[in-house]
């Protein structure tokens, strides 16, 4: 089928948006707020979100908490093996604006440049209810179509790159791999 | 006229050694004509009774009777197919000049045929000791100890059988097969007993059932690959040839007293026995070579099993095991040969992912990995099926679950056979690995055709069977061109089949209708968000069964292998004990020992004679 | 080719369809019914519906090669023809075709299809799973072996047809209460080969990260679960036919099959998991003690009237 229908179709969006899938990938101190949320009091399964382990089969990816350079490394990694498409949330105000790391030397400021976010949580934790809004706010802009992050990437992949080069280094997936050769015995 | 058959293979097997000195194309050539010539001898002629009585007047006094009886050219078709693939699969893997392995091939090939066309006693015990002494040798040749194991315990199944055969000799008066097997059946219990053990053990041991099976695990891996197909697919049909006439002369003489029920029950459980312990010891290989040993010694317990239950379902699931095991035991060692010609090795530490680089090898593989574990719509799984159907049908209950469990244990080796060599990553060294040539090709891919045709159409070789049963006035089974029947159950394999081909129809059009594939590499996997380097191990290729060891430690500890060695050390130290005393190792003593002798001579000679 | 036999193929099709269907609703039920026993909503039944769909509309799913490929594909296309053997609701097109033991040996496909993908997939986890699925698939034979040998001995005879027919009568000619030693030991066995907890240890998600299915997503995955919820349909359908009673007409059927399916989902909020050699110890010895027990008691105190 075409690229197009699979894109735009209405039953697939709906699909989607009743069945996202959350990587169990807790970036920062952000995730606490995660189990709450899943379990019996706010119980996200209603919706037909649920957590799983491996990344080639999810399609949301939370970024809950503060961003270090080491930690974005590991999640461009994840993010470029999702499968299309998929979704950003960025949960706490530490990847809004670093949150109160503000001042820090060592921590993400802007994460937009490096990684295309669709929907922005405020908050220092976010409560589970807000956690719910946001998940809801999502849903309905899969269901229209809208939640776009995904074709950002694929379509301004140049420019992602140059400021993820920029950040870290080029050839930085060469010097992570060198990194591990200490743990390789020949 | 079968008479020829055996003297084209004599001239072949001279032919093949003299040329062989010069070119190792020309030999395999000569084999590969004759082993042709006497496949299609064996099959326009047809499974029938024809004789031919060979007079040796010179070398022995009488004569030897060589001819076809219909259970004979079943098997001898067995051997044939399998001799064929062998040889042109060796065309390819011999390529220097090597008189020895042609010799002993064609050597070998001759003492199987020979054992399966001949008629009378003398004639079978004497291809038996040429093909044991020829494959003896060429397994000493690969590894002395190993040969050497084979050696004892082929000495000790020939004892047993030419004392068998001079009882039956002794009992019927004629060396002629039919009836010096029947009067087996005849015998009063104190003669009966010691025969049938010794029958047992004769063929037992070149079948490789339970607490004879030691040679075989380390004899197989010693002997080149397409020389342990033949081994394996075809030698060892001859202990279950041996054993099929025992047990078919039994059940068709109508005479069967309370011994031969226990001695089958016991004969099935050895079987069984053997079934379980192969395929477990399979499991925990590291080389591949010993994990399709242990596989065959597995898959020939079936063909015990079936033998021992003595009704004609049984038996016509043990004749149709002895065909699929030649079809995918011999298929497994030359898929090794090819892995062993393409990549120098055959230990699972170094071998892995190699399913891009030899798809056909491969494909072949999986077929028979397939066959081997006994899937449906292979050949493999009408066999066992049978043996369950007949199993039930005369309600030995727990042989047919242990029996069930030693078929899905079968799973472990197959499954660790085709991860560790075809799947996975691709370590460094096997980056410019190509496939074998056609030669090696052709007999790995016609094996595979065969066990999916007589997958799907057992009607065939079924057709022999009956035959082959009908010939000792056994009755045969229901079954037409795709489809078993018996009492209690059917098997109707085009219907399944073609159930199975839409399923799979199905399930690929909802395949291709989705979302377009991306092709990534091996190195692009979930490793927690890190990228592996590229000589980081990503497959299990040590100890891949490690819960399994631990699980069943304490069994494991118990070898038959160290019982008998443990036997061997014991005789040694008897021995040495009555040793030491005697053979001083001193002059002295010897001289003492020639005076004493000298004067016993004297006193006797003085006494008048003894 | 009269009337009779294409109705009975177009029936057959629309069996097809309606099992897959219905394999999806009794994963969501699972789900349903997990989320009630933990106190909370839980997600609509029809939400592996939406899951498989979404699954299937992935734009650009990763593969590893041919096998990894045609792992999903045995998979599903062996559940389906398992399907097809047996006896529902009246239709017995193919349940001519093969008896208890081919069932059994087409329900093992399914397992062998996902193997042989998920070591294709080279991942160390993959093979950590495959390994551990082969182990308790194994363990699991010895009861399931006796067990089923206990139900050969108590009804004569392998025909799925003619076990259900032998049944009939009252309900105390069901095999539930002819051989419950044999009921039970299936039951628990069943647990083992759905992959169900306690014996949920080759997928085990938070330890190996899904196990054999971790290098799978998108199409590939949307069919193994739609395989994977056929393969629950179809042994759900199997206990009921073997003891049970039979699923003669829709109601029996959708009653039965929902309670087999019911007590398998109690079991698995309650217990937690094995490791691989726990699970196959405990499936070595006590499982097989009652079936053996199941086997006396039909060898010794008789089997069909």
């Amino acid at each position: 089928m075409g690229f197009q229908v699979l894109e735009t179709s209405k039953l697939l969006n709906y699909a989607r948006a009743r069945s996202l899938w959350i990587v169990t990938f807790c970036t920062g101190c952000g995730g606490v707020e995660l189990p709450p949320t899943a379990t019996a009091r706010f119980d996200f399964e209603r919706f037909g979100i649920i957590s799983t382990p491996s990344i080639r089969q999810a399609d949301l990816l939370l970024i809950t908490g503060y961003v270090t350079p080491k930690t974005l490394k590991r999640i461009i990694i994840v993010y470029e093996m999702m499968r299309n498409p998929k979704y950003i949330i960025a949960h706490g105000s530490c990847p809004v604006n670093a949150g109160i790391y503000w001042d820090s030397y060592n921590t993400v400021k802007k994460l937009d440049l490096y990684i295309p976010v669709d929907v922005w949580i405020a908050g220092c934790m976010p409560r589970p209810e807000a956690i719910l809004r946001a998940l809801v706010k999502l849903m309905k802009m899969v269901k229209e179509g809208k939640a776009l992050g995904w074709k950002r990437y694929l379509e301004n992949f140049e420019f992602y790159r140059k400021k993820q080069d920029r950040l870290f280094g080029k050839d930085w997936r060469k010097r992570e791999i060198e990194k591990l050769r200490f743990y390789i015995h020949d | 006229m079968v008479s020829e058959l055996l003297a084209i293979e004599s001239l072949a097997t001279i032919a093949s050694a003299i040329v062989a000195k010069k070119s190792s194309k020309a030999a395999g050539i000569i084999t590969l004509a004759s082993s042709v010539s006497i496949l299609a001898y064996l099959m326009t002629i047809g499974p029938r009774v024809l004789y031919d009585v060979v007079s040796l007047g010179a070398i022995l006094p009488g004569n030897i009777v060589i001819g076809l009886t219909q259970v004979g050219w079943y098997f001898s078709f067995i051997v044939a197919l399998v001799m064929l693939m062998a040889s042109m699969f060796s065309l390819e893997y011999v390529k220097k000049p090597n008189a020895t392995y042609w010799l002993l091939f064609n050597l070998t090939f001759l003492g199987a045929i020979g054992v399966t066309l001949s008629i009378d006693l003398v004639s079978f015990f004497l291809f038996w000791e040429l093909m044991t002494w020829s494959s003896y040798l060429m397994v000493a040749l690969g590894d002395t100890r190993a040969g050497l194991k084979y050696f004892l315990f082929s000495i000790l199944g020939s004892i047993s059988l030419l004392l068998a055969f001079a009882l039956m000799w002794w009992l019927s008066g004629s060396t002629i097969i039919p009836k010096a097997f029947s009067i087996v059946a005849t015998s009063s219990t104190a003669i009966r007993i010691p025969l049938i053990i010794l029958l047992t053990i004769g063929f037992g041991v070149k079948a490789a059932m339970f607490p004879i099976h030691v040679w075989a695990p380390d004899a197989y891996p010693a002997t080149p690959q397409p020389f342990a197909a033949l081994f394996s697919g075809g030698l060892a049909k001859l202990g279950a040839y041996g054993l099929a006439l025992l047990t078919m002369f039994i059940s068709a003489s109508k005479f069967m007293m309370f011994e031969d029920v226990v001695w089958g029950y016991v004969l099935a459980w050895l079987g069984a026995v053997t079934i379980i312990v192969g395929a477990v010891l399979a499991a925990l290989q590291e080389n591949v070579l010993k994990l399709i040993a242990y596989s065959s010694v597995s898959q020939m317990g079936y063909v015990v099993v079936g033998l021992a239950l003595m009704t004609s379902l049984g038996m016509a699931s043990a004749l149709y095991q002895a065909l699929n095991h030649a079809l995918f035991g011999s298929l497994m060692f030359l898929i090794a040969g090819a892995v062993y010609l393409a990549t120098g090795t055959l230990n699972f530490k170094d071998l892995g992912g190699i399913a891009d680089k030899m798809p056909l090898t491969y494909t072949a593989a999986l077929i028979a990995v397939l066959s081997s574990a006994g899937m449906p719509l292979t050949t493999g799984f009408n066999s066992k099926w049978m043996l369950f159907e007949a199993l039930i049908i005369k309600n030995y209950y727990l042989l047919a679950s242990a029996v069930f469990v030693g078929s899905v244990l079968g799973f472990l080796y197959n499954i660790k056979f085709v991860y560790g060599i075809f799947l996975g990553q691709r370590p460094k060294s096997l980056e410019n690995v190509n496939e074998v040539g056609l030669l090696a090709l052709i007999p790995m891919l016609t094996l595979a055709f065969l066990n999916l045709a007589f997958g799907i159409l057992p009607g065939i070789p079924l057709q022999y069977i009956n035959t082959a049963l009908a010939s000792l006035g056994i009755p045969g089974i229901e079954a037409s061109l795709t489809g078993i029947y018996t009492n209690i159950g059917y098997w109707n394999v085009l219907y399944v089949s073609v159930g199975f081909v839409l399923a799979f129809g199905l399930a690929m059009v909802l395949f291709i209708a989705g979302g377009k594939l991306r092709r990534v590499s091996v190195l692009e996997t979930y490793m927690s968000g890190f990228i592996p380097p590229e000589n980081y191990v990503l497959r299990i290729n040590y100890d891949f069964y490690q819960p399994l060891k631990f699980v069943f430690g304490r069994y494991l500890r118990l070898s038959v292998d160290r019982a008998y060695a443990w036997t061997t050390s014991l005789f040694v130290k008897v021995a040495d004990i009555i040793r030491k005393p005697i053979y001083l190792g001193d002059a002295q003593a010897y001289v003492w020992y020639i005076i004493a002798t000298i004067i016993l001579f004297f006193l006797i000679f003085i006494g008048g004679g003894v | 080719m009269t009337l009779d036999v294409i109705v009975e193929i177009l029936a057959t099709v629309g069996m097809v369809f309606l099992l897959l269907i219905l394999g999806l609703i009794f994963m969501g039920i699972a789900r349903k019914v997990s989320a009630r026993i933990h106190r909370r909503i839980g997600p609509p039944l029809y939400q592996p519906i939406l899951d498989v769909i979404k699954l299937w509309s992935k734009i650009d799913p990763s593969s590893h090669g041919l096998t990894f490929d045609l792992g999903p594909l045995i998979a599903l296309g062996g559940a389906i023809t398992a399907a097809l053997l047996l006896p529902i609701m009246g239709l017995k097109l193919l349940s001519f075709s093969g008896d208890f033991i081919v069932l059994m040996y087409l329900m093992e496909l399914p397992a062998l299809g996902i193997m042989l993908g998920a070591a294709a997939s080279g991942n160390p986890f993959s093979a950590v799973g495959v390994y551990r699925g082969l182990i308790l698939f194994t363990g699991a034979q010895l009861p399931y072996a006796l067990a089923v040998m206990a139900v050969a001995a108590e009804y004569k005879t392998l025909s799925l047809t003619e076990i259900v027919a032998l049944q009939q009568g009252s309900i105390l000619n069901w095999g539930l209460f002819r051989n419950p030693f044999a009921a039970l030991v299936i039951a628990i066995i069943g647990l083992a080969l759905l992959d169900v907890q306690p014996f949920d240890i080759p997928s085990a998600p938070a330890e190996i990260s899904m196990g054999p299915m971790v290098e799978y997503g998108g199409k590939h995955l949307a069919l193994m679960l739609t395989a994977h919820g056929l393969e629950f349909v179809v042994f759900a359908t199997m206990y009921s036919i073997v003891f049970l009673g039979g699923v003669g007409d829709p109601i029996s059927f959708i009653v039965k099959t929902v309670f087999v399916a019911l007590l398998a989902i109690f079991i698995m909020n309650v217990y937690p998991r094995w490791r691989i050699e726990q699970a196959f110890s405990y499936l070595w010895k006590y499982p097989a003690a009652l079936a053996l027990l199941g086997l006396v008691k039909a060898v010794m105190l008789g089997g069909a009237m």
